[in-house]
């Protein structure tokens, strides 16, 4: 069986759905036939969701071809982030490169196995926001690549795919990671999760991530090697209370369900038919850069809106 | 016995991974206690930190070492911003049930 996917023009937060609904349309075909032709813009989420997708099909043994891939407007822009490359297409360049631009950095690769996370948060953060220009965004970004990064590799337990981008027009900073993995639900169901029930839906392991202090893996044994690290579940509730800080958007989905939050406004979740599943998971946030002005208040106040108490002890330590 | 951890020379200016921050703990500083030994986390260089690595390290110790905080585990040369983290982790650490590493 073929099947035919023919990306959009522009792929921002809200219409994430859209995608990922036109790359499940081709989960169950052996011939897949991805056409470019109209594609122009793409947000870092979009990119990578199709990047965890092409892998995972390539890996399942599908056989993949790209239509229009040379001929559309983003062409040059998705050769630069390596997109083509880590696809496993070898194209010829007509440029040449340089060093990291300074509104995105090329496609980079994370697994279980990758050592530390802490290099690529630094890229990323250094490539969009420069130290010496912007250190609050720079730290903001530190910190939120380094979450989302930290929950694909403890929890997905596939190939994942970062990409970081600034869109100077709407003054956004964007990153975003997507997996090939197992997804959330899984992760609570194979980590024997107290919180996991038979008959649990991917929603309800969205929703469950979504919770402060909930994680597929907060009860496992603390030591290095067991499956999972000392995980007290705060660190994608911490990437949403900055994002709504920001004014920017949220987007994650897992299986047959995404969550889309913009800004301050109430998050929404909505299921999809299993045929258009994503496989794996997707994480991707935008902060808007103008309202970061001060990181150490911003992680103070969503702590508080946690609900996180500093404790009577721990002050008295650093007196 | 005292060890001092310089936490830059170790994990560079940023300690965001939980898993090496889980790791360091139970293989570096889990032992130095386990002997009676007394830790030092110097945290000079060091600009920023993830939740989830002060968490698995520090929130983790808190929860299994909460009479040795600031007798037998001591940090210094912390920035504000690392105090908050530091000072949030141990807060979690000592909200949950005592763990034996």
């Amino acid at each position: 069986m073929k099947a035919t996917i023919r990306l959009p023009q522009y792929i921002f937060e809200q219409n994430m759905p859209g995608l990922l609904r036109r790359l499940g349309e081709a989960n169950k075909a052996a011939e897949i036939y991805i056409d470019f032709k109209n594609v122009t813009y793409f947000t870092p989420g979009a990119i990578v969701a199709v990047t965890a997708n092409v892998y995972g099909w390539h890996a399942n043994g599908k056989k993949l071809f790209f239509v229009n891939h040379t001929r559309c407007t983003a062409f040059k822009y998705l050769q630069r982030i390596n997109f083509f490359d880590k696809v496993g297409l070898k194209l010829p360049e007509e440029f040449i490169r340089k060093a990291d631009s300074k509104d995105f950095i090329p496609l980079q690769e994370l697994s279980p196995r990758t050592q530390d996370i802490a290099p690529i948060a630094t890229r990323m953060a250094a490539c969009i926001a420069p130290k010496h220009i912007d250190e609050e965004v720079f730290k903001l970004l530190q910190y939120a690549s380094s979450e989302a990064m930290l929950n694909c590799k403890q929890h997905s337990r596939g190939r994942g795919f970062v990409a970081a981008q600034y869109a100077q027009k709407h003054d956004f900073a964007r990153i975003a990671v997507a997996d090939c993995g197992r997804g959330i639900l899984a992760s609570f169901r194979e980590n024997e999760s107290p919180h996991y029930r038979e008959g649990m839906t991917d929603r309800d392991g969205l929703e469950l991530a979504l919770q402060p202090n909930v994680s597929s893996t907060t009860h496992l044994a603390r030591t290095p090697y067991s499956a999972g690290s000392p995980n007290f579940g705060v660190g994608l509730n911490m990437l949403r209370a900055l994002m709504e800080a920001s004014i920017g958007y949220m987007f994650l989905a897992s299986g047959t369900s995404w969550f889309l939050q913009n800004g301050t406004n109430p998050g929404v979740i909505r299921i999809v038919k299993p045929e258009f599943s994503f496989q794996g998971t997707i994480c991707a946030v935008a902060f808007q850069r103008g309202q970061v002005d001060d990181f150490q208040r911003m992680l103070a106040e969503a702590r508080a809106g946690l609900g996180l108490r500093i404790n009577k002890q721990a002050s008295k330590i650093f007196a | 016995m005292k060890h001092l951890f310089r936490m830059q020379e170790i994990f560079g200016s940023l300690l965001a991974d939980g898993t090496r921050g889980a790791k360091f703990r139970f293989c570096e500083v889990e032992p130095i206690l386990s002997r009676g030994g007394t830790v030092i986390f110097d945290f000079s260089g060091v600009d920023n930190m993830t939740d989830s690595f002060a968490n698995a390290c520090f929130g983790v110790l808190a929860q299994s070492h909460r009479e040795e905080l600031g007798k037998r585990v001591r940090f210094v040369h912390h920035s504000s911003l690392i105090h908050d983290f530091l000072a949030a982790a141990i807060s979690r650490g000592l909200t949950r049930p005592r763990s034996f590493a």
